[in-house]
């Protein structure tokens, strides 16, 4: 025979009048039948569900191969405007088309015999459209029950066992059916177990005081059975849940009943709850990723041996539920017990600028909030002679990290000469002992280099037109001149527009142009040496002789003697390169060479001509012409 | 076929945090789940996340479509009702202990059902929520109540880690 309804139907208990309503699970322990009906799943409908469509129930029913695939996506659809079918999930086609008119309620089945959804039109609006209805165990429902929690510590055996009562009807006409009730713990392992009562003559069972108290006469089995339940009446049901001795934020319970009717029908009821145990409540320490102690509050102690520890503090609930890691703490212990403090991470994008005026910008980053071992100062280690730092044997500069997440260092390398090659080794460092000032620095070893520079670009003569025709004319103001080396004895530089002359009082020592160095002095050459205190000085000044020294890193390497008539250097190179600086004066010092510079007028830009290297060797860009007079290296 | 690595590391400026993946698949296509929503589906082998102080996101990734994500505790709580005539907006109420304090308005907007989800919420403690419909001439409806026992990933401590060199004892204390 065919049937319009789901097979059985299954209701709560605890109403104050005969089918009164009554949806509280937790006063489901006998009594009078409710009319609130059990909902063995949660119906949770999609985004955009059908206007004017209200779901009143839903009866699940197992498909596939378990009762856990009576769960999962099923399909509600308008196949008109009053028309709807209902697709269970793990069905491949949907049940019978069910025509559901506004205001009423209606059954939608499913293909199998008892799935089905009980559905309501509440507003006269066309059905249109499809929506995916998913279903899924209700948390503490009667059959889930409230969360079990003990104090604990809860071992195998501690299980939590509730009693409710409940009522099944048989939803036939005209057929008197055998129900079965029993027990689906597969994949689960708490479960329930049934026994039924019958109903007295005023239609109720009995009532126990609370859910830990057993029925009286009522034998729980795995599978109980209901014979001769004629059309229409109601038994009463028992059942025993337990909830297994195992700490769970996730226990899912299932029911199912049968009739022996046709059709043949089945029904899940699920539901779910929580175990807990109140002694898992605290803190756990984890060393190097394994839980070395568990406290329910903190502090916790606890010993470390020699080696690296990576230790780590997690919340757990009552649950079991552990808070997610948020980084170690590392600490690392010396063979005597001593804390070896964990070097912190190296610097983020430490990098070194060269300035003007020979100086220089150190600039890095680190964010200590994020750091495992938190670094507390900068320890800057700086060279100035090519060498690479040496953190054993160097001195530092340490700069103090402000807290924060984010600290940006920026320490400016005082100024230098010229050409000066600036390495610089950056690390993050934790200050151990404030009053010894002893620091545990970051491992990286990476140099960072840059050159001293005193001078930027120079600008070749801008040129102007009136009404992008005419030249302007541009009077540009000439360098400076002289350039006194020595005012007292008349020793100067005298920068022109032809080149730059050196002249010892009256005695023309050379012309350098920005092609020439001319020379009436013989060139002679010589190792020289002697601590020079300036790059250009006076030496001996007498009628002997009238030295003018000039020097390269502190060290004299030309000597010229206006008395004599000589200009004496170790050697003169004219094939070899020449770094060309930007210094805008006559003679500059740099790291490892004196550049003798030459103004060109027509450019109006300086250049580098000769450069007296830290050897004693006169590198010479220009040509050198060795003339006879005076006034032929003017002319 | 199974994913043999999923690291994350943070990035610098503290709230992203970038999740790198691989597969002993050939040419995987990787299901990507925040919590237990499906996120993303890409060829790639990484993603960067937003984390905003105070959560705890859960990242699962598979390179099967077919796989389930394991269920994930984010203490959220999905409230859902159905409209009614005569309503302009629904307010959401939070109860905090001492008073309702509103959390969210929702328009009515003429759907036939609205959802809302809360921030995530305590944890191991009863979160109270009401919907309050509000009507079109400014009055207050029957406000519709519910309670919820959370249980979540709980937030992790703030702790402070001592040792002594002289016990050899480490200390862990509550900031």
């Amino acid at each position: 025979m065919s049937l319009d309804r789901p097979a059985l139907s299954l209701w709560h208990t605890g109403a104050r009048l005969l089918g009164g309503a009554q949806p509280d699970p937790r006063l489901s322990l006998g009594g009078k039948p409710s009319g609130t009906r059990v909902h063995g799943v949660e119906w949770i409908r999609a985004a955009a569900p059908m206007r004017g469509l209200r779901i009143e129930h839903v009866e699940a029913t197992p498909g596939g191969s378990g009762p856990n695939r009576a769960f999962g996506a099923g399909t509600l659809t308008a196949t008109g405007a009053n028309t709807l079918t209902w697709q269970a999930p793990y069905e491949s086609v949907a049940g019978p088309e069910t025509t559901v008119l506004p205001e009423q309620t209606v059954w939608v089945p499913g293909v199998a015999p008892t799935g089905a959804v009980l559905v309501t039109r509440v507003l006269d609006d066309a059905l249109s459209g499809a929506e995916t209805v998913v279903l899924r165990p209700p948390y503490h429902n009667v059959i889930g029950g409230d969360d079990a929690v003990t104090a604990g510590p809860i071992k195998p055996g501690d299980d939590v066992i509730r009693y409710a009562g409940l009522v099944v009807r048989n939803e036939h006409t005209s057929e008197t059916v055998t129900v079965k009730a029993y027990r689906i713990h597969y994949p689960w392992l708490s479960y329930v177990m049934a026994g039924f009562e019958a109903l007295d003559a005023a239609g109720a069972m009995q009532t126990i005081p609370d859910g830990a108290t057993a029925p009286v006469g009522v034998t729980f089995v795995d599978i109980a059975e209901y014979a001769n339940l004629p059309p229409g009446a109601s038994v009463g049901l028992w059942i025993k849940r337990t909830v297994i001795g195992l700490v769970s934020p996730v226990v899912e319970i299932i029911l199912q009943l049968e009739s022996s009717a046709v059709p043949y029908g089945y029904h899940i009821y699920g539901g779910m709850t929580r175990r807990g145990a109140l002694s898992s409540t605290g803190y756990l320490l984890q060393d190097n990723g394994v839980t070395v102690a568990t406290s329910a509050t903190l502090p916790i102690t606890h010993a470390l041996t020699q080696g690296t520890h990576r230790v780590e503090v997690l919340r757990r609930n009552r649950y079991d539920l552990v808070s997610s890691p948020r980084g170690a703490h590392t600490i690392v212990v010396g063979a005597g017990g001593e804390h070896e403090q964990t070097p912190p991470d190296p610097p983020h994008e430490a990098q070194v600028y060269a300035r003007t005026q020979g100086r220089a910008l150190v600039e890095a980053h680190c964010v200590p909030a994020l750091m495992a071992s938190r670094p507390t100062h900068w320890r800057v280690y700086v060279r100035l002679d090519g060498t690479d730092p040496d953190p054993a044997t160097d001195t530092p500069v340490t700069v103090a990290i402000t807290p924060g997440r984010w600290n940006r260092l920026q320490h400016e390398i005082a100024s230098t000469l010229d050409g000066t090659p600036i390495r610089v080794l950056v690390r993050t460092a934790i200050q151990t002992d404030p009053e010894l000032e002893t620091y545990v620095e970051s491992a990286n070893t990476d140099v960072l280099s840059t050159t001293s520079r005193w001078y930027g670009p120079q600008v070749r003569r801008p040129r102007a037109r009136i009404e992008d025709r005419h030249g302007q004319a541009l009077h540009y103001a000439p360098p400076a001149s002289p350039v006194w080396i020595d005012p007292a004895r008349n020793v100067r530089w005298a920068v022109t527009d032809s080149g730059v002359e050196l002249w010892a009082d009256t005695s023309l020592v050379w012309v350098v142009t920005p092609h020439e160095l001319r020379t009436s002095y013989g060139i002679q050459f010589a190792d020289l040496s002697g601590a020079a205190a300036d790059t250009v000085e006076i030496g001996q000044w007498d009628a002997a002789a009238r030295e003018i020294w000039i020097s390269v890193a502190g060290q004299r390497r030309m000597r010229v003697d206006a008395v004599a008539r000589t200009i004496t250097v170790a050697a003169l190179d004219t094939a070899g390169e020449v770094t060309a600086s930007d210094a805008p004066v006559p003679c500059w010092p740099r790291y490892d060479n004196t550049v003798l510079q030459v103004w060109d007028g027509v450019s109006g830009l300086w250049e580098t001509a000769l450069q007296l290297q830290e050897d004693g060797v006169l590198r010479a860009a220009v040509a050198v012409a060795a003339l006879g007079t005076e006034a032929a290296c003017l002319a | 076929m199974a994913i043999t690595s999923l690291t994350s590391e943070r990035l610098p400026g503290g709230q992203a945090w970038r999740v790198r993946w691989s597969s002993d698949l050939a040419d995987p296509t990787y299901y990507v789940y925040v919590g237990d929503v499906l996120a993303l589906t890409t060829k790639r082998t990484w993603a960067d996340f937003t984390v905003r102080a105070g959560e705890t996101l859960a990242i699962q990734v598979f390179d099967d479509a077919a796989a389930v994500p394991a269920v994930v505790h984010d203490g959220r709580v999905a409230i859902t009702w159905e409209r009614r005539d005569g309503a302009d907006l629904y307010r959401l109420e939070q109860w905090d202990g001492a008073a309702w304090a509103p959390r969210h308005e929702q328009r009515e907007v003429g759907e036939w059902l609205y959802q809302y989800t809360t921030p995530v919420l305590d944890d191991c403690a009863t979160a109270r929520w009401r919907v309050v419909p509000v009507g079109t001439n400014l009055a207050d409806g029957a406000p519709q109540e519910f309670s919820w026992y959370v249980a979540r990933e709980p937030d992790a401590p703030e702790v402070t880690y001592s040792y002594d060199p002289v016990t050899g004892l480490l200390t862990v204390e509550a900031v």
